[in-house]
């Protein structure tokens, strides 16, 4: 081969070579949320937002159903103070935002319903997924209703 | 033979070769490793403990952990109430709602009764086989365990939460295992 030949020859191999490169080390930018390490990693990473969402719900919700419960047993009048001061001070006990709450009651004879709604989301993050929801709640707990709320 | 010209040709070109099978074994060793890594990754999730293949996904342990306190226990109460209120019945069980569903041993730590373990049993056993072990915690002490195991086993996998207590200062920490 000639001179002429050798470094066209040089020039194609190293500009092979950085493609490569330029190729696989953008792989990760390329993708949709990134790359994965394996099959289903971005996918199980989703679930487990969505898991740690739903447990979080949850204890908004058992705590509401508990502060209801508590709340029912005293006067009938002090219910509904006394049912959302319980709630706010237990949401905040276990690490919640319990100031933005507003609160529904459908009392019937043997029961109440509360629908406790917000507009304050919980947010949670996963390098670059993000889930996000509005914990509203609804119990419905016992309640022996004193004539004067009919 | 060849001239000088060819020579010093021929002598580049094995400079190339040798540069290029350095490139390339560099290459394939960095393929291998990080196909090793993935390999590793994608075990770590299939397999519980990295190695040992079991019989149970625990990839949604959380899920099913959740799942579980949401059952009813009785009419009027699920699991999850039922759970809570054990800080408040330990070491004395006083809340007649317990009564048939709580049992105490002689260390005075509480079990599940027949008609707990049947709901959790129903549940849990059909996802776990009987490698189940459900325990709950008033700080670092337990107050509660439940579970078909009788021979002891390796845990492979765990979740927990965090619940409201009803009365005390201590948060109560639910705790899901699974065994091999």
């Amino acid at each position: 081969m000639n001179r002429k030949a050798f470094v066209l020859l040089y020039i194609s191999g190293f500009a092979f070579l950085v493609a490569i490169f330029v190729f696989f080390g953008t792989l990760d930018k390329q993708t949709p949320g990134g790359g994965a390490v394996y099959l289903g990693e971005k996918e199980i990473k989703a679930f487990e937002l969505y898991e740690k969402a739903e447990q979080d719900l949850y204890v908004i919700e058992l705590t509401a159903l508990l502060a209801g419960k508590e709340a029912s047993q005293e006067d009938e009048e002090t219910f509904k103070n006394s049912f959302e001061t319980l709630f706010t001070k237990r949401l905040e006990e276990n690490g919640f935002d319990g100031t933005g709450y507003s609160f529904t009651y459908t009392f019937t004879s043997e029961t109440v319903t509360i629908i406790g709604k917000t507009t304050t989301e919980l947010v949670y993050h996963d390098g670059s997924l993000t889930y996000a929801v509005v914990p509203n709640v609804k119990v419905t707990v016992p309640f022996e209703e004193s004539e004067d709320l009919r | 033979m060849l001239n000088k010209k060819g020579q010093t040709e021929d002598a580049i070109e094995v400079c190339i070769t040798l540069v290029l099978i350095v490139i390339g074994i560099i290459a394939i060793s960095i393929l291998h490793a990080d196909y090793t890594f993935s390999l590793k990754n994608a075990k770590s999730v299939l397999f519980a403990d990295g190695e040992t293949v079991t019989a149970y996904d625990t990839t949604f342990i959380g899920l099913d952990l959740l799942n579980t306190l949401r059952l009813p226990v009785t009419k009027e109460t699920t699991i999850g109430e039922l759970l809570v209120s054990l800080p408040q019945n330990y070491p004395d069980i006083q809340d007649p709602l317990d009564t048939g569903l709580i049992v105490q041993y002689p260390n005075n730590r509480l079990g599940c009764g027949d008609t707990f373990f049947a709901s959790l049993s129903a549940y849990l056993t059909p996802v776990y086989g009987e490698q189940w072990f459900l325990s709950v915690f008033e700080g670092d002490e337990m107050i509660f365990f439940c579970t078909p195991i009788v021979a002891e086993y390796a845990k492979v996998r765990s979740a927990n939460m965090t619940l409201p207590s009803v009365s005390t200062d201590e948060k109560t920490r639910v705790v899901l295992e699974v065994y091999i």
